[in-house]
């Protein structure tokens, strides 16, 4: 995606990042994060009977996750969590493709959000954890030589 | 509103400002106007420290300037309103520094007969004199949305570690590090404006720069700068523009000092 020449649509969403920050109210907390960086992507959800009302998103990362959290979190808000798991899905086999910083980048986000969603189930169940918090298994530093 | 929040959202849309304006006055007026407004930031900080008041670096979407130059000017002077703190010395300083940055940009509006239009939004992605090929274009325009966001994040990180520091050691190399970054942040927000590509930098989470552990953050922060540096050096190369090149070296050199600097911190 980023390895693209840079389109309007990606400058939009770099000078102007959707969703981007806390939300209130929120019922899901949840972070993705790679251990080595200590890159982070948290995301607040919102959901009520299984409809995404509300999302935001922050993150420490590189412009490569703003992106993708930007372009994810658009994607996701407002549909049902049946739907923004297959979007999931279709990004994590999409971005197969791409090299290991974009993929890492993209796993936090997709981390961030599955997390988000165990954070929402544990609350409904009476945990009081106010964020899930899930590693990336892949960094996106690669091994030195 | 909080006074601190207040304070960073007044201190972001100066900084803002200036890089926006094409207007060469205007833009010298802004920038210095900003370095006042960090000042009274950092003494709103050490008063809400003293007073074991909790601070953050939150802030409300701030309104970006379109139009020309005049409209910059209105909408600055509204976010120089005056607000008290329960400390007479202090308050009375920001409001004397605020009446007089009201005062010097109303009679600017009022004298100056020009309106420059205002550029720095306009996404053409050009840089103004300059032959760029479309992938060393690309790859300077990546590099300044990574940079002036960390930059930024830097900034606010050093600032908090500052206020909360009891090692005057520790605050001399903070204040050299804000000082860095001020300067890089400043000739990106600038460089930015001339492609048209200015934006507000995002909100920095808490987690960026409520530090538990120093010393590994040192360490991390170290290795970031060595690929900033790396950065800085293929960028030099990649845009084969002599002036362009020159720059990025220096700041490489500069991100070399950095390392020294952050090693007096462990």
């Amino acid at each position: 995606m980023m390895n693209e020449e840079l389109s309007q649509e990606i400058l939009e969403h770099l000078m102007h990042p959707k969703n981007y920050g806390q939300i209130d109210p929120h019922n899901g907390v949840g972070m993705g994060y790679d251990a080595k960086t200590n890159e982070f992507v948290i995301i607040y959800l919102h959901v009520t009977d299984a409809r995404i009302e509300n999302i935001g998103f922050a993150t420490n990362g590189c412009q490569d996750t703003v992106v993708l959290g930007s372009m994810f979190t658009e994607m996701i808000k407002g549909d049902t969590l049946p739907n923004a798991h297959r979007a999931l899905e279709l990004m994590r086999a999409q971005m197969k493709e791409a090299n290991a910083s974009q993929q890492a980048c993209a796993e936090m986000v997709l981390c961030a959000f599955e997390a988000a969603q165990q954070n929402a189930d544990a609350r409904a169940q009476g945990d009081a954890n106010p964020m899930q918090k899930n590693a990336i298994s892949q960094s996106c530093t690669l091994p030195k030589e | 509103m909080d006074l601190f929040q207040y304070k960073h959202e007044q201190w972001l849309s100066l900084l803002f400002g200036s890089f926006a304006t094409p207007d060469a006055m205007l833009k010298s007026e802004l920038y210095e106007f900003a370095k006042i407004s960090f000042r009274h930031l950092k003494w709103i900080a050490r008063h809400y420290k003293n007073h074991n008041r909790y601070f953050h670096f939150r802030h409300d979407a701030i309104p970006i300037v379109q139009g020309d130059t005049h409209s910059l000017y209105d909408s600055t002077q509204a976010l120089l309103q005056t607000r008290e703190i329960d400390d007479a010395a202090l308050s009375e300083r920001i409001q004397s520094d605020e009446h007089y940055m009201r005062q010097v940009l109303r009679e600017r509006c009022e004298h100056t007969k020009h309106k420059h239009p205002i550029t720095a939004f306009e996404r053409h992605m050009h840089y103004p004199d300059k032959i760029l090929e479309r992938p060393q274009r690309d790859a300077l325009i990546r590099f300044l949305f990574e940079e002036s966001y960390k930059e930024y994040e830097l900034i606010l990180t050093y600032f908090y570690m500052q206020t909360y520091t009891d090692s005057i050691a520790h605050y001399e190399v903070f204040t050299d590090l804000i000082d860095e970054s001020y300067y890089h942040l400043q000739a990106f927000g600038n460089m930015m404006s001339l492609m048209g590509i200015l934006s507000l930098p995002r909100e920095v989470h808490e987690l960026s720069y409520k530090v538990g552990d120093m010393h590994t953050f040192i360490l991390k922060g170290i290795d970031e700068e060595h690929v900033a540096k790396e950065e800085c050096r293929a960028l030099a190369d990649a845009v084969k523009d002599p002036e362009l090149s020159a720059f990025f070296d220096c700041i490489n050199a500069q991100e070399a000092y950095h390392i020294e600097l952050m090693k007096r911190l462990l």
